[in-house]
């Protein structure tokens, strides 16, 4: 049986930099794409979370907003959980995307709700320019999307360090 | 509160305002305003922008048709792909395989189990429990909302076996299907079902217990019915007044026209007899006798069928017992399915006017397509339930009103945006909504 760990894909491939995320894993190294499961998400739904057996890492990466273009972004899931709970009690909430989904620190912290804890793993974003529809990549995501590659990969051997990653 | 005085009077008026209503799909408001006790304005506002839907298909075939409008609304897919096939497969007089209309019932239990799960714990059930959200109230309820995701689940997977995908299935076709599941594929969503089923009865017995805002009127009801099955995708358009249609013909009942300031187009009927309600409460009330036995029986456990009828939060009621419903029939459908002989029947465009109603989770959803000489789409016409809702809505808001002057604001205006979640409204698929605020002069 062989480990995967579980990369969640976030965006939109037809808007802009939204795609980032998807245009990186297309960088991975194919030695590193055989420990991996690739799950294109869209908007990470709450499910695809529920749906990991307790305490089993993964990476979700996402192109984000209010960044400068281009900086590439690590953070623990947790560290999304705790923004998420420190606005509510700051009386405000995450900015909201879409009135159709929840915004990704509350899927996180929804999850650490029904499980006791915020959900292993780590966030990887890019700062994106332009989310238009049918808008390339801008030049600064572009040139980026290497470091972005980079950071996933490092996520992952983290992950795969401590042998934390989910049974195939 | 604001008072305007005059040396001969003391104007009382009150305005009660969301600018951005919660826990609906899609962009909405609401505004109030109430003068010396009287509603003076009752406003669901829609600043959603539109979608172009009906000008998007214009030149596409049918089959292109049915792919596309599924992308009117990632909740109720389903209901915009079989109000399309049907009306046109009426049209080109194409007769599909029994089992093929068997799938598709199922895939329409699909959607209304994850529809109407999201709306009951996610959208509605907060308002009755005191919390602001799903995600607060999944701290004091969490197994009930590990529940509810399960239940969700189980819906969006029925229709990926179905449709290839979770949201906006790909499978329905003109003729049929262009993909049908294997019966082991069925089988094996069974057990899920059946766990979905169990937790749908005792949804009903939860939201049954729920503590009712006063409300009372007397809506005129319409929906669909049919001799022999609770409607979804087939039946007669009546109403609680008697009206009674095919269902290629809501034009001859019911018309659209625009209202200032809303993206979304109202619906009225054409005898002047004003605003009707559709969905759940309206199928139930309308076309309960053919609900599941299994429905039918926690229905009548509740004794809130006139409750359901009168007073608009109880829909959730109504909501619940679809739900079991659903369930109930999935089961039913996988146990006697067998693989379609003819999954895909040939059929042959003809020019003319393909019609149809379905019932969308939401309620009635019409769709009218005029078809050209060479198969391809000259002019649409979709009327979905949450445009037909909103004079309803409104209408409403003016009976509310009444209940509520005595609240504290902050409580008043609350109530009054759990009424409008009361018609599990979606914006994005209407794009005609209204903005709630209320004012008291």
């Amino acid at each position: 049986m062989t480990p995967r760990v579980p990369i969640f894909v976030c965006g939109e491939p037809a808007r802009g930099d939204d795609a980032a995320g998807f245009a990186a894993i297309d960088l991975l190294p194919s030695d590193l794409r055989d420990r991996v499961e690739v799950v294109p998400v869209g908007q990470l739904d709450i499910l695809f979370l529920m749906d990991l057996p307790a305490d089993s890492p993964c990476v979700v990466v996402d192109a984000v907003a209010g960044l400068r273009p281009g900086e590439v972004w690590v953070r623990p899931l947790a560290a999304l959980v705790g923004r998420s709970r420190a606005l509510q009690a700051a009386g405000r909430a995450p900015e909201l995307r879409s009135s159709h989904e929840l915004p990704l620190e509350q899927v996180l912290d929804l999850a650490a709700t029904l499980r006791d804890a915020p959900p292993a793993g780590m966030f990887v974003g890019i700062g994106g320019a332009c989310f238009d529809v049918g808008t390339p990549l801008s030049a600064s995501v572009a040139a980026a999307l290497p470091a972005l590659a980079a950071a996933i990969a490092a996520e992952v051997a983290a992950i795969k360090d401590t042998e934390q990653a989910v049974p195939r | 509160m604001s008072r305007g005085t005059t040396p001969e009077k003391v104007v009382d008026e009150r305005v009660y305002e969301v600018h951005e209503l919660t826990r609906v799909e899609g962009e909405g408001s609401l505004r109030l305003r109430v003068r010396d006790g009287e509603v003076v304005e009752a406003r669901l506002g829609i600043f959603e922008a539109p979608r172009y839907f009906e000008q998007l298909v214009v030149g596409r075939t049918p089959d292109e048709v049915i792919d596309m409008v599924a992308r009117i609304c990632g909740i109720c897919p389903v209901a915009y792909q079989m109000s399309a096939v049907h009306g046109f497969e009426d049209l080109f007089g194409v007769r599909i395989d029994p089992q093929s209309r068997a799938l598709r019932r199922l895939l329409y239990c699909g959607e209304w189990i994850e529809s109407h799960s999201l709306h009951i714990f996610f959208l509605h059930a907060p308002d009755f429990l005191g919390y602001d959200s799903g995600i607060t109230m999944a701290a004091d309820h969490r197994p009930l909302v590990e529940q509810a995701l399960k239940m969700k689940k189980a819906g969006n997977h029925l229709i990926k076996i179905l449709g290839g995908r979770p949201i906006h299935p790909v499978s329905v076709r003109v003729g049929g299907w262009s993909h049908v599941p294997r019966v082991s594929e069925l089988k094996e969503h069974r057990a899920a079902l059946e766990e979905s089923l169990a937790f749908a009865q005792e949804t009903v017995k939860l939201v049954a217990g729920f503590p009712m805002p006063a409300f009372a009127r007397e809506p005129r009801l319409v929906s669909l019915r049919h001799a022999g099955e609770y409607p979804f995708n087939d039946g007669r358009i009546v109403s609680s007044d008697g009206v009674d249609l095919s269902p290629t013909a809501w034009r001859d009942a019911f018309e659209e026209f625009q209202v200032e300031g809303s993206n979304a187009l109202h619906a009225r009927s054409i005898d002047g007899k004003g605003v009707y309600l559709l969905g759940p409460a309206a199928r139930v009330v309308l076309a309960g006798e053919q609900l599941h036995p299994l429905a039918k029986e926690a229905l009548a456990a509740t004794g809130m069928t006139e409750l359901i009828r009168t007073n608009i939060y109880a829909s959730i009621v109504a909501r619940a017992v679809e739900l079991v419903h659903a369930c109930a029939e999935a089961i039913d459908i996988i146990d006697a399915y067998r693989v379609p002989s003819e999954p895909l029947v040939a059929w042959q465009s003809r020019p003319g006017v393909a019609a149809w109603a379905t019932e969308a989770p939401r309620g009635l959803l019409f769709h009218r397509y005029e078809v050209d000489q060479s198969g391809r789409i000259r002019h649409a016409q979709i009327v979905p339930p949450t445009s037909q809702n909103q004079a309803a809505i409104e209408a409403d808001l003016v009976v509310a009103a009444g209940q509520v002057l005595d609240l504290p604001h902050a409580e008043a205006t609350l109530r009054l945006e759990q009424m409008i979640r009361s018609y599990d409204p979606c914006i994005s698929c209407a794009t005609h909504f209204l903005d709630l605020r209320v004012e008291e002069a």
